[in-house]
């Protein structure tokens, strides 16, 4: 159990796969002007990583170590990934139609998200068992939805304040990221992974 | 049919704002199609890019609207849902199969089970989770606290794009 929880912290505090490994920086940008649409863009990709890196890590296990094939590592996982983010699409449109509407506008974007190859290559590179895996993969899609959340947070209020007419938009945003990522640097030395 | 008494102040009304299009009226029913309003499509990539190609999808996204303001196929208007109902809708479609996906492979992990087995308990969860949510869904539903508002008319595309371009 100790080890479940070390693993939650470092994945989703200690390396932190936005603020410390910098990966999906595209829509960490993109979709933090409000922090509704944050929350729901992160809710998508907490459920596509979890999904997806446990499918790739069955596919890893099952299918490519035993027949030599971990030279199709990327391409199978790139499969995998649009493959899980096309099930999410169906199964919200059959859970309901206008959740689909609602949430269905975040759901292609998570495919080209890098931090998903990301977490699922880095489980591959741990070794990590199938429990550990999935619950690195969830504490480290939880980081990323944290990171939207906060920075979302920040630069809803950043829009009431008077900036500078040359730093308005993208560039206090990403001033704010960077003073993020500083903080989270606190967190260092907290659990590794 | 919502009564235009119920309908929400549009300057007091919190709302996750989009623009949609009507398409088909059927009787009392306005069919709606979402507009992209995201760069997407829109930038210098937009021909090489793929997330141009999914997002264009409309039609599977269509959805119906009381047509209680006199809508007419081709108006431009402006929907909105309630701030929360975002998020409520997020952790319904999503928390609910996460947990119970977990919970699956976590419990038959405790049991002692091997990888395999904790995989099959995972599935399992996920399916059991799908159905959890899709219950809550109806619910929700039913309660109309996932129904699109009508906030007001958009103007049309040739006065926007000036917009955009001043």
């Amino acid at each position: 159990m100790q080890e479940i929880i070390l693993v939650i912290v470092g994945a989703a505090l200690v390396n932190n796969v936005v603020l410390a490994r910098f990966l999906g920086l595209c829509s960490f940008m993109g979709v933090t002007t409000k922090i509704d649409t944050a929350v729901g863009m992160g809710m998508a990709t907490t459920f596509v990583i979890t999904v997806s890196s446990m499918g790739n890590w069955a596919l890893e296990h099952y299918l490519l170590v035993p027949y030599e094939l971990e030279y199709l590592r990327t391409f199978t996982f790139i499969l995998v990934i649009a493959a899980a983010v096309q099930f999410t699409e169906m199964s919200v449109r059959k859970i309901s139609p206008p959740l689909f509407q609602m949430l269905g506008i975040y759901l292609p974007l998570i495919t080209t998200n890098c931090a998903v190859l990301g977490v699922a290559l880095l489980i591959v590179e741990g070794h990590q068992g199938f429990l550990i895996g999935t619950v690195f993969s969830f504490a480290s899609s939880i980081g990323f939805s944290l990171a939207l959340a906060l920075l979302a947070g920040l630069r809803e209020r950043l829009a009431l304040c008077d900036v500078p007419r040359l730093f308005m938009g993208p560039p206090v945003g990403f001033v704010t990221a960077s003073l993020l990522a500083l903080a989270f640097m606190g967190f260092s030395g907290m659990a590794s992974n | 049919m919502q009564a235009e008494d119920d309908m929400p102040d549009p300057s007091n009304f919190a709302a996750v704002e989009g623009l949609a299009k009507v398409v088909a009226i059927e009787g009392a029913v306005a069919w709606l199609e979402p507009e992209q309003t995201t760069s997407c499509g829109g930038c210098a990539s937009s021909l090489a890019c793929g997330a141009s190609a999914f997002g264009n999808r409309l039609h599977a996204r269509r959805f119906p609207l009381d047509n209680v303001h006199e809508l007419k196929v081709g108006d431009r208007i402006v929907i909105g849902v309630q701030e929360s109902t975002l998020v409520t809708a997020s952790m319904t479609a999503y928390a609910i199969p996460l947990v119970t996906m977990l919970g699956g492979g976590i419990i038959a992990h405790l049991a002692g089970f091997g990888d395999g087995v904790a995989i099959l308990a995972s599935v399992a969860g996920l399916a059991a989770g799908l159905f959890l949510a899709r219950l809550r869904a109806k619910k929700l539903n039913a309660q109309g606290q996932l129904t699109p508002i009508y906030l007001r008319h958009a103007p049309s595309p040739a006065q926007s794009e000036s917009c955009e371009l001043n």
